[in-house]
């Protein structure tokens, strides 16, 4: 290892873990009004700091849900076991919900889960908001139900900026609440189908019926044959909610 | 060629610059931080395609490690190109420092030990950048908070040599030898005298929080009065070059930010 190489471990250590705190020292200059010690502590502050806004600000509702000092030690032991790998920050936090289920004990009550589902639910409206959306496909546009009953022949695909997500709790209240920044009601234990969908930029959180939630499932990100995934039977209920979902941006003809 | 005044483009400010009509936005081009626009195809992407349409960007980045001892990450500079391809952007920066080890990022903007090796691995990066994106990048003077015992040059005598061997261009932040300057007990007027301002291609102006024994590079309040005579300074020692006023934390409205901004304009002028 290059005298570089052994100086950037043992600052990365001091900086990130407090570990290897005396090879960074030893090499950091003592002169003028600070320590190396409280020089190198700007750089393991500012990290923790950095980490620690990222994950509060992309985990909005959870925050809101578990309270501040709750989230913030939830996140903090998040960042100790999942340190940063990727130059993108938008990447620090894609395993945040992982993290809280695999922590969680085993002998825990139901409402332990509610975590890891709300973290699911802030990363999938992170997710949608950054990824392509219907506002770039030309073909894009509103349908009717009639267009739908009529037209044996109907593709339709779903966008990347559609996330769709079965939870263990009813958390539409808890989010338009935390979107509003009041109190937020403790979610329902009760099993959920959610659509995270975007349309015109703007990311909404839909219900959906377990129906609904199967064929979104079904229609791929390639133009699907809509008559192939609904059965006979289905196809009037399809039919009356299709253009619903293709204005929320769930679906595209496009 | 010098771009004029600008600002970093961020998102509390997408709705005011959407709303807008781009005659009244007050600003002469934009810095985008270069990650945030890594893979986004949402609302933020939208915004810049319709921000460069009508003003010139500089792609800055924090995250190139250009001082890093892992192998350079070809993910990452291929994310850049692809990025630079789309915007066609003025220039291309990020900063002299590393960020990460080990297969490990902090995030930061790390210090460099300033020695012959050093000097000769990042100027070896330098050139594996520039040939990889078929073009010149600018290199930023970074805020700093430790030196190292085994550095043998000045940081103005690092970057100036860097220049030299890679025909790299500097992006001399001035708030940034003020606040090293400070934690260093280092002479600021000497710095910006050590750099050469033949290769200076943009400046940049910001304002730091003050702890105390330490200054801490914020970016979350108005230039600091010492910071001033040093923009002064720069300006006159390059012949002009272009301007931009960062603000990351604590970010003003569009028009606040831009009267900031008027101060080095008229600064310039006067």
């Amino acid at each position: 290892m290059s005298e570089l190489a052994a100086l950037q471990s043992a600052m990365l250590a001091a900086c990130t873990a407090g570990e290897g705190v005396d090879a960074a020292v030893s090499a950091v200059r003592g002169a003028g009004r600070m320590a190396p010690q409280a020089r190198l502590g700007i750089y393991a502050r500012g990290y923790r700091a950095r980490l620690l806004e990222c994950l509060r600000g992309e985990y909005k509702v959870t925050r809101a849900v578990v309270g501040e000092q709750v989230f913030d030690l939830f996140a903090l032991g998040y960042i100790e076991a999942n340190p940063p790998r990727s130059p993108s920050m938008f990447d620090l936090g894609a395993r945040f919900a992982d993290y809280l289920d695999d922590t969680r004990p085993s002998d825990a009550d139901a409402i332990a889960r509610l975590p890891a589902d709300v973290a699911r639910l802030d990363r999938a409206r992170l997710e949608s908001r950054r990824a392509a959306g219907v506002e770039s496909i030309p073909g894009d546009r509103s349908i009717d139900a009639a267009t739908v009953l009529t037209n044996p022949e109907l593709r339709v695909r779903v966008p990347a900026s559609l996330v769709l997500l079965r939870l263990g709790f009813d958390v539409l209240a808890a989010v338009a609440a935390a979107d509003r920044g009041q109190p937020v009601p403790t979610p329902a234990a009760v099993d959920s189908y959610v659509a995270v969908a975007r349309r015109r930029y703007r990311v909404a959180v839909h219900a959906l019926a377990p129906w609904q939630y199967a064929l979104l499932l079904a229609c791929g990100s390639d133009a699907t044959r809509l008559r192939a995934v609904v059965a006979g039977e289905e196809w009037p209920v399809v039919a009356s909610w299709l253009p619903a979902a293709v204005d929320a941006g769930m679906l595209t003809t496009g | 060629m010098n771009l004029g005044f600008g600002v970093g483009l961020r998102d509390v400010h997408f709705s005011y610059l959407l709303e807008q009509p781009p005659a009244a936005w007050g600003v002469d081009w934009f810095e985008i931080v270069s990650e945030n626009f890594f893979d986004d195809d949402g609302f933020a992407g939208h915004v810049l395609d319709r921000v460069r349409e009508e003003r010139a960007v500089v792609m800055h980045g924090v995250a190139l490690s250009i001082g890093g001892t892992d192998p350079l990450d070809c993910d990452y500079l291929n994310k850049l190109k692809v990025l630079a391809e789309r915007l066609d952007p003025a220039l291309i920066s990020d900063h002299l420092c590393w960020t990460g080890v080990d297969g490990r990022t902090t995030h930061d903007l790390l210090p460099l030990p300033l020695t012959e090796e050093c000097l000769d691995h990042v100027a070896a990066r330098v050139h594996t950048v520039q040939d990889f994106l078929g073009r010149q990048i600018v290199l930023e003077n970074p805020s700093t908070y430790v030196e190292f015992e085994v550095s043998a040059m000045p940081e103005w005598e690092f970057l100036g040599r860097l220049a030299e061997t890679t025909d790299c261009a500097l992006l001399l932040d001035v708030n940034n030898v003020y606040v090293s300057a400070y934690n260093h007990g280092l002479d600021p007027v000497a710095y910006i005298e050590g750099i050469p301002p033949e290769r200076v291609a943009y400046v940049h102006l910001a304002g730091p929080s003050d702890h105390g024994t330490f200054l801490l590079d914020s970016h979350d309040h108005p230039v600091v009065d010492d910071v001033w005579p040093l923009y002064d300074l720069a300006q006159e020692r390059t012949g002009g070059v272009a301007t931009l006023l960062e603000w990351d934390a604590d970010i003003p409205a569009f028009p606040d930010l831009v009267s900031e901004l008027d101060r080095a304009r008229v600064r310039c002028l006067s």
